[in-house]
C-alpha cells in the first residue's frame, strides 16, 4: 500500500525524503503493477528541477528525470546526440515515453531497458547525490555493476554523454517482435576509425542479460583492425557461439544467441561506415 | 429481393447511429452504469490444470471482513449446461457446471466471491481451505484421445443435447464424418496427390473491454444482467437453465460493448453472477481482469491435414479433410468451429469427391470458443498453402489455378447439403459470386505480376503470395432474428431488434434497412437493441447473420409498415393504397398529391380508427450464401533474422450489397490485421503444467499503429437475391486470409513452406537453415 | 491526501488516497470517458488523457501528479452538440467501432495535432502508437487524423 506520495519542489528536500526511507519514483509507470508491496512511501522527484537537457561544449547533460519525449523533442547534435535518441525512441510507445525518464530507465533494473544499451556504448557517466549533498560521479558500466548500490539512499540527478567531435561512429540493432514490444536482443557498437582500422571497438549486448553488458573479448579481437565483411562475420559468430544469454520465455536462448549475433554484426557494420577518419 | 434498384439510404456510409456519442465519451458500457453501493464479483481461479476438490471449506473466507458471499460447488445447482451462446437446442455438450468439484484448467472456476473491493475478494479466495487431489493433466491434444489417457469429463451428467457422437472416455466432445464420392478412387486417378497437415495456434480476441456484467435483484425478484454480451437471448436461457430458474425471471441488457468479436457469444458470466446476485441480493460488479480475459475463450487450434487429388490441368479430383481440433477443458463450440473447418473451405472448389474427418478433443487447456472465422480461419490456412503448393508442382499459374476450381454463381457443392453444425447441412446454390472480380481487382492493386518471383537481393527479401476465401451468411434453418417497428406522431420511427450491435454498426445497418423502404432518412429511425424485456428476439452477433438475417427481419417490418401506412393515407388522399408510394418522408398518389409521414402519424394515433402503426417480423434464412474475398499480400524475410513483416496488404471482398460501405471496410480492415497479427505475432505460451504465461498485452502482441502494412480494402458489389437489398455478411471472411496469404508470400520471398503458425522469426530461421542443408 | 488540479478547465480540488491513480479520481468524478483495458501495464491506451496536453496513461499515474496542472478528458473536448473537429473527423471517417478505445485515440490525436499541425505518417502511428484498437485495424482512424489536421489547419488560417 502506498503510505504517501511526497512531491518535493527541490532537490535536497527529495534527498531529505529519501534519508527517511521513502522510495524515489520518475516516471513511476511500473508502480502499479506486480505483486501488491509492503506499505511504502514514495518521493516524486519530477519537480525538482531534474528534467533539463542541455548540450555543452564537451557533453550532453540529461537531467535524471529528462522524459524520454523531451530527449526526443531536444536538438542533440552529433551521432551522439542521433545515436541517444535512437535508444530513447525504441523504448515503448508515445504516452510511455511522456512518463519514462532517463533516470528511472538506468535505475530500474530490466533487461529489456534500452537507455542503458545506448548510453553504455556512449561511455556515459552517472551524477548520484547523497543526503547532505555528496556528489559523486560514476562510469555508467561500474554504475550497472553495482545494482542499487550505486544510488541506494541518493538519487541519479545526471546523466552525461561525452562528446568526442564527431570522431566516433555507432550502430544500434534492436529486435523485437512488434515495434514497441521489449527487445530480444539489441546490439549497439561504437568506435574510431583510423587508417581504415577500428578503434576503442564498444560492443554492447542488450535484453540478453538482466543488465546490458559489453562483448569484450569481441572488442578485443576487433581491436585496431579493419572490418572487412570476412572480420564482421567472424565477430558475428563468436558473438552467437560465446555470449551468455539469460532465459526468456518468449524466445529460445538458442534463437537468440544467433540474433545477437547478426545484429552484432550489423551493428558493427554500421559504425564502421559511420565513423569518419581522424 | 430481386434486383438492384435506386437506392437512397442502403449504399450510403452514414455515420453510425452512436458514433458522435462514442467519441464524446457519453455513450454507455457496462461499467458506466451507475456503481453505487455496488460489490465486487470474484471468480476464484484454480492454480491446477487438473484436480479434484476433495473438500472445500470457506468459513474463513467468509469471516473475512468486507466479504458479502462465497459459493462453493455445495452451494449452486448441479445443473449440466454449455456455456456456447448457440439456439437451443445447443450443439454443444452439457458438460459445465457453474461451479464443479473439479478443475479442468489453469484459471477454472473453484468458488464465486462478492466482496466491497476486489482486493478483499482476491484475499478471501486465499483463505479457501482446500483438499486437492491432484490429477494427471493432458496437455497434448494428439494424446488426448489415446487409450489410457486422464478422463477430463468423468462427471455421469455431461451429455449432448443433440444426437451427435460424445465420447467423454476418450476425451472426444465431438466427431464427424461426411463424405460424397469416393476419395480414393478420385486420388488413385489423379496427376498429383498432395498429403499434407498444417496447424494452428491458440489466440485471443483481445476486445479491449473484456467481459464484464453488472447485476441485481429488481424490485419484483427478477435478476437483472447488465452485460457485455452477443448474445442475450441466449444468455438469458442458459442462465435460468444453469440456476434452474424460469426464464422469465431474468432480464439481459446489452448497452455499448467495447468488442466480442466471439469472446462473447458466451454465456461465461452471466451464470455466476446471477448466483451471486441471488444469494447476496446485491448489486454487483464483476469484470475480468486481462489476464483472465486470456483464459476466458481462445481460438481452438487445429490441424488440419490434406490429401489433395488435382488433374494435370489443375482441376481437383478430391479432397479428403482430417480435422483435430483442440476444443480445451470444455466443449462449448467444440463440434461447430470443427465443422465449419470443412464446411466453410470445401465448398470453395469444384471436386467430384468429397470427404470430411473430424475429431475434437478435450485438453487441460483454455477453452477454445467462438472466434470470427470460426474454424474456416484454421482450415483455409491448410487449404489455401496446399493450393499454392500444388500450383509450384503443376507449374501452374497460383491465382489462375483458384480460377480454374472456384464455385460460381449458379453451382452448388455436395458440402453445403451434408456438412451442417452437427447434423447435415443445407443445400444451397451460389446466388452471386465476386469471386472473379475480387482475383483480377486484388492482383493488379498489389502489382502481383510485377513482384511475383522476385526476391531481391540482400539478406531482407521481398515476396508476394494470395488466397482465395468464402464464409456464409447466418445459420439456415437455425438462425432466427425479429425486428419490431412503430410509427411515432412526427412520422419518425422506433426499431427494437434483438439484434446485437458489438461496434459493428448493426443498429445503423437496420435503421438504413428500414430507412431505404420507409422512404425516409437513416436518422428518423431510433433503433433500441438487445433487452430481453423489450426488444424481440435474435440469435445474436454471430455467424455473420446480422446484417443478412435481422437486415431482412428489418426490412420486412418495414415493408409490414409501409402498407399500414398506406392504408391511412389512402384515407387521407383518396384511391387504393396500393397505388402509393412511400419517398422523402411523405406518401405520394400516382397524381403527385402528397401526405407527410407526420401528418399520417399524427391522424393515426389521435384522430382517426386510432391504431398504433407497428409491426413484428421475422426472418430465418433457408441459405447461408457465401461472401467471397481475394487476398493478396506482399511481404519482406529478414533471412537472418528470420523477421516476416507485411509491407502491403490487399483484399477485395464480395459482400453482395455493402449496406454501409465505410462500416462493411472498417470489418474488414479489422479482421485483416487481426489476421495478420495471428499469423506473425499472437501465440499463447505455456509453462509445463498448463498455465498461460504471458496473459497481458506486455507479452502477448497484438500491432498497434506502428507496426501497419499498407493496407487497402476494396469492396466488389454483388447482388445476393436472397438478401435484404442484395447484401451477404462481412463481418467474419477477412480474418480467414493472413494465415496463407503470408505463408505463401513467405515462400515466394524464400522457399520455405511454414506448416506451423505463428511465423515466428525462430520458426522462420530454423526453416530457413533447414532450406540450406 | 488532498490536492488542487484542473479538469477540463474547471478548478477542482481532489481528496483520494495517496496511491490512487488518475484513472481512478476520473472515474469518481464520473468522467467515464476513461476505460480500463489492461491489467496497469500502460499498454492499452483505453485510459488515456492528456495532463498539460501531453497523453498519458492515467491507469498508471499517480493522481497527485495532476496537482497544479491542466487534465484534459474526452468530455473536455466536445460534446454531440458541439463537438471538437477531431470527434466529427472520427465520426465522419467510420474511425469509431465498438468504441472503446475512441475516446484515448482521440486525446492522443488531439496532442498529436497540437504539436504536429501538418503530421506525416510516421508522426501519426508514433502520436497514436500508445492505443490499441482491435476493430478498426486503424485504417479509418488514420484517415480521421489526416482528416482532423486538414480541417483544423483550414479553420486556422
Amino acid at each position: 500500500m502506498i503510505t504517501a506520495y511526497h512531491q518535493p519542489r527541490a532537490l535536497d528536500e527529495a534527498l531529505a525524503l529519501v534519508a527517511r526511507g521513502a522510495v524515489p519514483l520518475a516516471g513511476a509507470t511500473g508502480l502499479y503493477t506486480g505483486k501488491p508491496r509492503r506499505d511504502t512511501a514514495y518521493v516524486d522527484i519530477t519537480r525538482c528541477g531534474l528534467g533539463a537537457v542541455e548540450v555543452a561544449q564537451d557533453r550532453l547533460v540529461f537531467g535524471a528525470t529528462a522524459t524520454l519525449t523531451r530527449i526526443l523533442d531536444a536538438d542533440l547534435p552529433g551521432h551522439e546526440g542521433a545515436l541517444v535518441k535512437k535508444g530513447a525512441a525504441s523504448v515503448s510507445s508515445r504516452p510511455m515515453r511522456n512518463a519514462i525518464t532517463i533516470g528511472g530507465n538506468l535505475t530500474h533494473v530490466a533487461f529489456w531497458a534500452d537507455m542503458p544499451v545506448v548510453l553504455l556504448a556512449l561511455d556515459a557517466q552517472v551524477e548520484v547525490t547523497r543526503p547532505g549533498g555528496a556528489v559523486s560521479v560514476l562510469a555508467l558500466s561500474d554504475f550497472l555493476s553495482q545494482g542499487t548500490r550505486a544510488f541506494d539512499g541518493g538519487l541519479v540527478t545526471r546523466v552525461f554523454v561525452p562528446r568526442r567531435a564527431g570522431t566516433r561512429g555507432f550502430g544500434h540493432e534492436r529486435f523485437s517482435r512488434t515495434s514497441n514490444d521489449y527487445a530480444f536482443a539489441t546490439a549497439c557498437a561504437a568506435l574510431r576509425k583510423e587508417n581504415g582500422r577500428a578503434f576503442e571497438v564498444h560492443l554492447v549486448l542488450g535484453a540478453l542479460q538482466p543488465r546490458a553488458f559489453r562483448a569484450t573479448a569481441v572488442e578485443q579481437m576487433l581491436e585496431g583492425r579493419p572490418l572487412d565483411d570476412a572480420l564482421l562475420a567472424e565477430a558475428g559468430r563468436k558473438v552467437s557461439e560465446t555470449v551468455p544469454v539469460a532465459p526468456n520465455f518468449r524466445a529460445p536462448a538458442e534463437y537468440r544467441r544467433e540474433l545477437a549475433g547478426v545484429l552484432s554484426r550489423r551493428a558493427l557494420a554500421a559504425a564502421f561506415a559511420q565513423a569518419k577518419e581522424a | 429481393m430481386s434486383e438492384p434498384c435506386d437506392l437512397k439510404v442502403v449504399g450510403r456510409s452514414v455515420p453510425k447511429v452512436d458514433s458522435m456519442g462514442m467519441a464524446c465519451g457519453l455513450e454507455q458500457y457496462v461499467g458506466d452504469h451507475d456503481l453505487a453501493g455496488a460489490l465486487v464479483g470474484y471468480i476464484v481461479p484454480s492454480p491446477y490444470a487438473h484436480a479434484r476438490i476433495r473438500r472445500i471449506d470457506a468459513t474463513k473466507a467468509r469471516a473475512l471482513q468486507g466479504v458479502h458471499c462465497v459459493l462453493t460447488w455445495q452451494d449452486v445447482p448441479r445443473i449440466a449446461h454449455t456455456t456456447a451462446g448457440q439456439g437451443w437446442v445447443e450443439p454443444s455438450p452439457y458438460d459445465t457446471f457453474v461451479l464443479d468439484s473439479k478443475v479442468r484448467f489453469v484459471g477454472d472456476r473453484v468458488a464465486l466471491i462478492a466482496a466491497e473491493t476486489r482486493e478483499i475478494a482476491e484475499e478471501a479466495g486465499r483463505l479457501l481451505d482446500i483438499d486437492w487431489e491432484v490429477l494427471e493433466p493432458v496437455l497434448d491434444d494428439r494424446r488426448a484421445f489415446a487409450p489410457g489417457a486422464p478422463v477430463i469429463h468423468d462427471e455421469p451428467e455431461a451429455r449432448m443435447p443433440i444426437t451427435a457422437p460424445y465420447l467423454p472416455k476418450e476425451n472426444t466432445p465431438a466427431k464427424a464424418h461426411m463424405g460424397d464420392g469416393d476419395v480414393d478412387v478420385e486420388l488413385a486417378k489423379s496427376h498429383l496427390v498432395l498429403r499434407q497437415e498444417y496447424s494452428t495456434h491458440y489466440a485471443q480476441h483481445c476486445p479491449i473491454e473484456p467481459h464484464v456484467t453488472l447485476g441485481w435483484m429488481d424490485s419484483r425478484d427478477r435478476i437483472v444482467l447488465v452485460t457485455s454480451t452477443q448474445v442475450p437471448f441466449h444468455a438469458r436461457r442458459i442462465s435460468a437453465q444453469a440456476l434452474g430458474i424460469p426464464v422469465r425471471r431474468i432480464r439481459i441488457v446489452k448497452p455499448r460493448i467495447g468488442g466480442g468479436f466471439g469472446a462473447k457469444q458466451e454465456v461465461l458470466l452471466e451464470p455466476v453472477m446471477a448466483a451471486l446476485v441471488l444469494a447476496t441480493r446485491r448489486k454487483i460488479l464483476m469484470t475480468l481482469t486481462r489476464a483472465e480475459e486470456f483464459v476466458s475463450r481462445t481460438r481452438h487450434p487445429v490441424r488440419t491435414g490434406l490429401d489433395v487429388g488435382f488433374n494435370a490441368d489443375g482441376t481437383i479430383n478430391a479432397v479428403r479433410m482430417r480435422v483435430l481440433s483442440n476444443t480445451g477443458a470444455y466443449g462449448s463450440h467444440a463440434l461447430t468451429v470443427m465443422c465449419n473447418c470443412g464446411s466453410k473451405v470445401l465448398p470453395l472448389y469444384r471436386m467430384n469427391a468429397v470427404e470430411f474427418e473430424a475429431r475434437a478433443v478435450y485438453t487441460n487447456l483454455p477453452v477454445g470458443g467462438a472466434y470470427r472465422g470460426y474454424g474456416a480461419t484454421q482450415a483455409a490456412f491448410a487449404m489455401e498453402s496446399l493450393m499454392d503448393v500444388a500450383a509450384e508442382r503443376l507449374g501452374i499459374e497460383p491465382v489462375e489455378l483458384r480460377r480454374r476450381n472456384h464455385i460460381r454463381e449458379g453451382e452448388t457443392s455436395p458440402v453445403f447439403a451434408a456438412l451442417g453444425e452437427g447434423k447435415p447441412g443445407v443445400e444451397q446454390r451460389i446466388g452471386s459470386c465476386g469471386l472473379p472480380q475480387c482475383l483480377d481487382i486484388a492482383a493488379k492493386e498489389i502489382g502481383w505480376a510485377e513482384k511475383r518471383g522476385k526476391p531481391g537481393s540482400g539478406p531482407v527479401k521481398r515476396g508476394v503470395g494470395m488466397c482465395a476465401l468464402m464464409q456464409g451468411s447466418s445459420i439456415p434453418e437455425i438462425d432466427m432474428a425479429a425486428v419490431s417497428l412503430k410509427m411515432n406522431d412526427d412520422g419518425s420511427f422506433n426499431l427494437t431488434a434483438g439484434a446485437t450491435d458489438l461496434g459493428t454498426g448493426s443498429d445503423t445497418v437496420l435503421a438504413q434497412i428500414a430507412a431505404e423502404v420507409l422512404g425516409v432518412g437513416a436518422d428518423e429511425i431510433v433503433v433500441a437493441s438487445s433487452d430481453t424485456d423489450l426488444t424481440p428476439f435474435d440469435v445474436g452477433a454471430y455467424a455473420s447473420s446480422t446484417t443478412y438475417l435481422s437486415g431482412e427481419a428489418a426490412r420486412k417490418a418495414a415493408l409490414d409498415v409501409a402498407g399500414q401506412i398506406r392504408v391511412v393515407a389512402s384515407a387521407m388522399l383518396g384511391g387504393p393504397a396500393e397505388g402509393l408510394s412511400l419517398r422523402d418522408g411523405a406518401v405520394f398518389a400516382p397524381d403527385g398529391r402528397r401526405v407527410t409521414l407526420a401528418e399520417v402519424g399524427l391522424r393515426s394515433l389521435y384522430e382517426v380508427d386510432q391504431h398504433q402503426i407497428a409491426s413484428t417480423q421475422s426472418a430465418i434464412s433457408h441459405k447461408s450464401p457465401p461472401p467471397f474475398s481475394a487476398h493478396f499480400v506482399e511481404v519482406s524475410v529478414d533471412t537472418e533474422t528470420g523477421q516476416v513483416k507485411v509491407l502491403k496488404y490487399v483484399a477485395t471482398v464480395d459482400c453482395g450489397t455493402a449496406i454501409n460501405p465505410k462500416l462493411a471496410e472498417g470489418q474488414a480492415e479489422g479482421a485483416v490485421l487481426n489476421g495478420v497479427s495471428f499469423a506473425l505475432t499472437e501465440e499463447y505460451i505455456f509453462d509445463e503444467n498448463g498455465r498461460m504465461r504471458n496473459p497481458n498485452f506486455a507479452d502477448y502482441k497484438i500491432f498497434n499503429t506502428t507496426d501497419l502494412p499498407e493496407m487497402r480494402v476494396i469492396l466488389v458489389p454483388t447482388w445476393e437475391r436472397s438478401g435484404p437489398f442484395g447484401a451477404k455478411s462481412v463481418s467474419e471472411i477477412c480474418i480467414n486470409g493472413a494465415l496463407p496469404a503470408i505463408a505463401n508470400a513467405i515462400h515466394d520471398a524464400v522457399g520455405i513452406r511454414l506448416m506451423v503458425a505463428p511465423f515466428t522469426p525462430d520458426r522462420v530461421l530454423k526453416a530457413l537453415k533447414e532450406k540450406r542443408g | 491526501m488532498r490536492f488542487e488540479t484542473r479538469v477540463n478547465g474547471a478548478a477542482r480540488q481532489v481528496d483520494c488516497d495517496p496511491g490512487a491513480t488518475l484513472f481512478e479520481v476520473l472515474r469518481a468524478l464520473g468522467l467515464n470517458g476513461v476505460k480500463q483495458g489492461c491489467d496497469r501495464e500502460g499498454m492499452c491506451g483505453a485510459c488515456t488523457v492528456l495532463l498539460d496536453g501531453e497523453a498519458v496513461l492515467s491507469c498508471i499515474t499517480p493522481a497527485p501528479r495532476a496537482a497544479g496542472r491542466e487534465v484534459t478528458t474526452i468530455e473536455g473536448l466536445g460534446d454531440p452538440g458541439r463537438p471538437h473537429v477531431i470527434q466529427k473527423a472520427y465520426v465522419d471517417a467510420g474511425a469509431v467501432q465498438c468504441g472503446y478505445c475512441t475516446p484515448g485515440m482521440i486525446l492522443a490525436t488531439k496532442s498529436l495535432l497540437d504539436r504536429r499541425p501538418d503530421p506525416t505518417r510516421e508522426d501519426i502511428a508514433d502520436g497514436l502508437s500508445g492505443n490499441l484498437c482491435r476493430c478498426t485495424g486503424y485504417v479509418k482512424i488514420v484517415d480521421a487524423v489526416n482528416a482532423a489536421a486538414a480541417a483544423l489547419r483550414e479553420g486556422s488560417k
